[in-house]
């Protein structure tokens, strides 16, 4: 079993748990699915089409997906914990703003730790 | 205060609807696993699968990705093709028993310990962890 802690920003807000709360039930439940395959297989779910790494940040920093919606997320290999950053829908043009948005809460934490 | 996914999950799950949506999108997540599994026993790409099942790639990365819906026929005859058959088996609902004795054996901290194997006895392919007391 891995660790799964959403990321907090220092406010004690919680945006992936905020972004659940506003998704359609449906597709929560496919999203909350993945994110317990992760919990039970953690990075074994890269040899499915579940997760794959996010490109050009360096190593460890992931994302799940489910049809266009997609949850980036950290592994801090120390503690074996995935930190959920961020949840979005896919949208071309946007992409590169949510990854950079991942990211900085990403730095956040780590400044943090 | 802080939530925790473990908290949020079990909440949800109260509701008949979601706990619905939510089992049919681990039936598909369980077979994803296995297919991927599968295939990587075979030593084949999602490529190369797809064209020894007669499917197209884009259909596999569905499947392994937990977003198709196949028929139990669909996939009997696709694991047919590369001789194998279906086994299924059910495990507890929620990832998140109200007891457990895995926290008091592995608690979060553990990894700084080797596990203490000879109490728990776990797979890596169960889809939810197994423990067994043999004191």
């Amino acid at each position: 079993m891995w660790h799964i802690d959403y990321y907090t920003e220092p406010s004690g807000r919680q945006p992936v748990a905020e972004w659940l709360d506003g998704l359609d039930k449906n597709v929560n439940a496919h999203m909350q699915d993945k994110v317990v395959r992760l919990q039970q297989n953690g990075l074994m779910l890269l040899n499915t089409s579940m997760m794959k790494p996010i490109k050009g940040y360096g190593s460890d920093f992931y994302e799940l997906k489910y049809s266009n919606y997609r949850i980036a997320l950290y592994h801090e290999t120390a503690s074996n914990t995935f930190i959920l950053l961020h949840g979005f829908k896919k949208e071309r043009k946007r992409e590169s703003r949510e990854i950079e948005t991942a990211y900085s809460r990403l730095r956040e934490y780590q400044l943090r730790r | 205060m802080t939530r925790t996914f473990g908290d949020d999950l079990k909440q949800r799950l109260q509701d008949p609807e979601f706990a619905k949506m939510f089992g049919a999108a681990q039936a598909k997540s369980s077979f994803a696993l296995t297919l991927a599994e599968a295939r990587a026993r075979l030593g084949l790409t999602q490529k190369e699968l797809a064209s020894k099942v007669g499917v197209s790639q884009a259909y596999i990365s569905k499947l392994e990705g937990g977003e198709a819906n196949p028929t139990l026929d669909r996939i009997g005859s696709l694991l047919a093709m590369i001789e194998l058959s279906l086994t299924t088996d059910t495990v507890k609902l929620s990832p998140y028993p109200e007891t457990s004795l895995w926290e008091i054996y592995w608690p979060s901290d553990a990894w700084l310990m080797s596990p203490p194997v000879e109490f728990i006895q776990f797979t890596t392919d169960a889809p939810q962890k197994k423990e067994v007391l043999t004191l």
